[in-house]
């Protein structure tokens, strides 16, 4: 097997591990869904229950029923394009809206495992990159901070303007194994698919001509920082 | 003149805009008053300045969670009842905050919520009525 060839293997195993891992976020986002339609149900069947005349309640839940479906084939499609890793054209991008967009999705994830995050994002931090690759790279990174840090903590997340550079960075204090991209010796020995995420995060990030970088302080302070050309 | 009850107050707290509408007006019927938040912050303003019966809040919320948001509230009402909703079950041990706190899995039906409502303000039927007490 080549090396793009096994790239491409380990990425796809990577991929299908972050899915897996992120099973409670898009059970959330679904299910939150299927809430608005059912309630909307529900009150159009109790209105109709109703003595009285509800046809006004009755009318608005139709419409707020309406919304609800429209809102879920929204979540259902975003959903789709995580779970299913198509092949995509490099384009441009908003780094900060990305970010923004995962810490929505995984809020759920976040609060469950009691990690208050910490978000600073600029708009219009405009890159040049392979969104589903970055957005599922993103995940694979907070997941393994929310796994390093299993009593809870504090995750400072940001996206900012440096120079010529758009810089995505995360901060937490915690385990830096997590964070820490083992050498070719040591994946050879036998690592679990954790310990994949980060070097494969730095392969995508690579692949669109952006640096991922992990660095740890002298206390329990880690930080992961990736860097790409801003478009002008 | 009857003993008329003061309505139960609900303190239901979800960012989702459609979802609290939905489920405030499913809610509030004769007997019962919701006051909807879509934040956390919000919603302890909410509860500082009235007299709530139940907490009901979603776990996903912007900023501070349906999680920090309980945890702030039993800090300045340790029996407040308090449901979490969220999207599957919750990993987290709730019985350490307390019986008072309890979760529901979405999708839920309004019955379950009005169900849980009911025994909640039961159990607390003492403390609510030394909070409706006028001064």
């Amino acid at each position: 097997m080549n090396e793009p060839g096994l790239q491409g293997v380990l990425e796809a195993a990577v991929h299908d591990y972050i899915s897996a891992r992120c099973r409670p976020a898009y059970l959330h986002e679904t299910r939150s869904g299927l809430q608005a339609i059912q309630s909307s149900v529900e009150l159009m069947a109790r209105s109709a229950a109703a003595a009285a005349d509800n046809s006004a309640v009755a009318r608005k839940a139709s419409e707020l029923a309406k919304r609800a479906i429209a809102n879920h084939e929204i979540a259902i499609s975003r959903v789709l394009d995580d779970l299913i890793a198509t092949q995509q054209e490099a384009a441009p991008m908003d780094l900060g809206v990305l970010l923004g967009d995962v810490v929505e999705f995984l809020q759920n994830m976040l609060a469950s495992n009691d990690l208050a995050v910490n978000l600073t994002a600029g708009e219009g931090i405009m890159i040049h990159a392979r969104k589903g690759r970055l957005r599922m790279a993103v995940l694979g990174l907070i997941g393994n901070a929310v796994e390093a840090m299993p009593r809870g903590s504090r995750l400072p997340v940001s996206v900012e303007r440096q120079s010529s550079r758009a810089l995505l960075r995360l901060g937490w204090a915690g385990i830096d194994s997590a964070l820490r991209i083992p050498d070719w010796n040591e994946l050879r020995s036998g690592v679990d698919l954790n310990a994949l995420i980060a070097p494969v995060a730095r392969h995508v990030v690579m692949a669109d001509g952006g640096q991922l970088t992990t660095s740890s302080g002298t206390g329990d302070e880690a930080a992961l920082s990736i860097t790409y050309p801003l478009l002008s | 003149m009857a003993n008329q009850q003061p309505p139960v107050r609900v303190l239901y707290v979800e960012d989702n805009a459609l979802v609290r509408e939905l489920t405030s007006e499913l809610l509030a019927t004769e007997g019962r008053q919701v006051i909807a938040c879509g934040t956390a912050e919000e919603a302890v303003r909410e509860f500082n300045r009235q007299v709530c019966d139940v907490v009901i809040t979603d776990l996903s919320l912007p900023a501070q969670s349906g999680l920090d948001l309980a945890k702030a509230i039993l800090t300045v009402s340790p029996g407040a009842p308090i449901v979490i909703l969220s999207g599957y079950p919750l990993p987290l041990p709730l019985a350490q905050l307390g019986p008072n706190v309890r979760s529901l899995t979405k999708p839920v039906e309004a019955n379950q919520i009005e169900l849980l409502i009911d025994e909640l303000v039961r159990q607390a039927a003492p403390r609510r009525q030394v909070a409706q007490q006028p001064e």
